[in-house]
């Protein structure tokens, strides 16, 4: 394309025109730690994405180009790209606001605690070990607040110290160490994953050993 | 001789930089002829600078050579001494302008403002070249070089109307090119890339020297972070792969 570049000037040229499939993409992504697996409460944040599938030949667009999606000649979502993969063009992950998610513990059942000793720096003192499996049970309630149904993937990470034993309703599919779950939710309305989980708790203590402790006065 | 070739094509880079080509038909005498090219930035890469003739005649070939290239670029110091110069010289006629009248401030305005927007890429840098020649004749010369200017880049601009179905949509896509360069390119052809200048050429505008003290801060991040091995950034520092790609 031939064109006029003028000195500390913008300019602005026509590159194509074409049309596309829409589809959103919306996901969780849940992944505990041994401290955040005992709390009351949790909130997470659902993540979509828009992905439009255009019609024709691909388009090379770079990375974090600006993206304005207009409904009705109205701009609704400012965005930016997250990359191209053949005709494909996917925008950056945004937190949507509509989406609820809270995560509430219902049940821990603790485990036996199990002592063992490690050598500490100082050869008076040694570390306590004190581990123990709990058995978690925690209920996740995802709200709807569109006025649309919507699909999303539920994705539980289970990690070297949480580990899945069971939930309601089983995975969609299984891909060790993830656990995903599709859900559909009607507008305005909720649903519910039970995850039973098992966490191993470790909790370290340096300590002097019980040889060098002072006698206390008699 | 002193010649001015015209801009053909541009290609510019989405993260700032651009290839140029120029071509200008030049008679060549007998013997050794001399050619200054004019308005080189003082942004183009030396290195890349190339030289292409294309004869008018196939015989030509025997009897016209290029002989060599001569480039170079102004020293920095001076040209920076130079440019704080002309700044401050701008500024004091801007004190001074309250008895311009409308037309003469306007023009001034426009003076100090190329004054106060110049850097060193806007200077010029010498490229001439010497082709040797057994006979009398007309060459095509072609001249490409990069520059490594940030200031001239490109981006691009996505409107999507969404249909009232919510499945399908129609895309317009833009292309914005900033030149905030002192050059400006008139009817040339454009074409775009997708690719990025190494920073660390010493002809970089605005080379980052904020990443140091790397293994210190590798250490912490270890220390800190029981994800160390996930977490991409600490990796950045090791060069990535970055192929260029053209924009259709």
């Amino acid at each position: 394309m031939k064109a006029n570049v003028p000195t500390r000037k913008k300019i602005k040229l026509n590159w194509f025109k074409s049309k596309c499939n829409l589809n959103i993409e919306r996901e969780i992504k849940i992944q505990y730690t041994a401290i955040n697996v005992s709390y009351n409460k949790i909130s997470w944040d659902v993540i979509i994405r828009y992905i439009l599938v255009k019609q024709g030949g691909m388009k090379e667009i770079p990375v974090n180009s600006p993206m304005t999606l207009y409904k009705d000649n109205l701009p609704f979502l400012f965005l930016s790209t997250a990359g191209t993969i053949g005709n494909k063009i996917i925008s950056e992950d945004l937190i949507d606001d509509d989406i609820k998610v809270d995560d509430d513990v219902v049940n821990i059942n603790e485990g036996i605690e199990k002592v063992t000793y490690e050598d500490a720096r100082d050869p008076k003192e040694h570390i306590e070990v004190r581990t123990r499996l709990d058995n978690v049970t925690r209920k996740i309630t995802i709200e709807n607040k569109l006025n649309d149904d919507i699909n999303l993937l539920f994705d539980f990470k289970q990690t070297k110290d949480i580990v899945f034993v069971s939930s309601e309703p089983e995975p969609s599919e299984i891909e060790e160490p993830n656990y995903k779950y599709q859900i559909n939710i009607p507008s305005e309305q909720k649903n519910s994953i039970i995850l039973e989980i098992k966490a191993k708790i470790t909790t370290r203590v340096t300590k002097i050993k019980p040889e060098f402790l002072k006698k206390g006065k008699q | 001789m002193i010649i001015d070739p015209k801009v053909t094509r541009l290609d510019i880079f989405n993260n700032g930089g651009a290839i140029i080509q120029r071509e200008i038909k030049l008679i060549l005498h007998q013997g050794i002829n001399d050619f200054q090219i004019q308005n080189i930035p003082a942004s183009f890469d030396p290195n890349s600078a190339e030289i292409k003739l294309e004869y008018l005649k196939p015989e030509d070939k025997q009897l016209i050579t290029l002989q060599q290239t001569i480039t170079s670029l102004p020293d920095r110091k001076n040209v920076d001494q130079e440019i704080t110069r002309e700044k401050s010289a701008a500024n004091n006629i801007i004190s001074y302008s309250i008895d311009f009248t409308r037309e003469m401030r306007e023009k001034i305005s426009d003076i100090c403002e190329s004054s106060s927007y110049r850097a060193y890429a806007d200077m010029m840098g010498t490229f001439d070249f010497i082709i040797r020649s057994k006979i009398l004749s007309g060459i095509i010369v072609k001249i490409l070089y990069f520059i490594n200017d940030t200031r001239i880049k490109w981006s691009t601009s996505l409107i999507v109307k969404v249909s009232d179905s919510k499945k399908t949509a129609e895309i317009d896509g833009f292309i914005i090119v900033d030149n905030q360069t002192g050059f400006s390119y008139n009817n040339v052809d454009l074409g775009f890339a997708i690719f990025k200048l190494p920073e660390s050429t010493p002809y970089s505008i605005g080379v980052s020297f904020s990443d140091v003290n790397l293994p210190e801060q590798i250490q912490t991040q270890f220390e800190q972070n029981d994800n160390f091995y996930e977490d991409q950034n600490i990796m950045n520092k090791m060069k990535r792969t970055q192929r260029y790609k053209q924009i259709k």
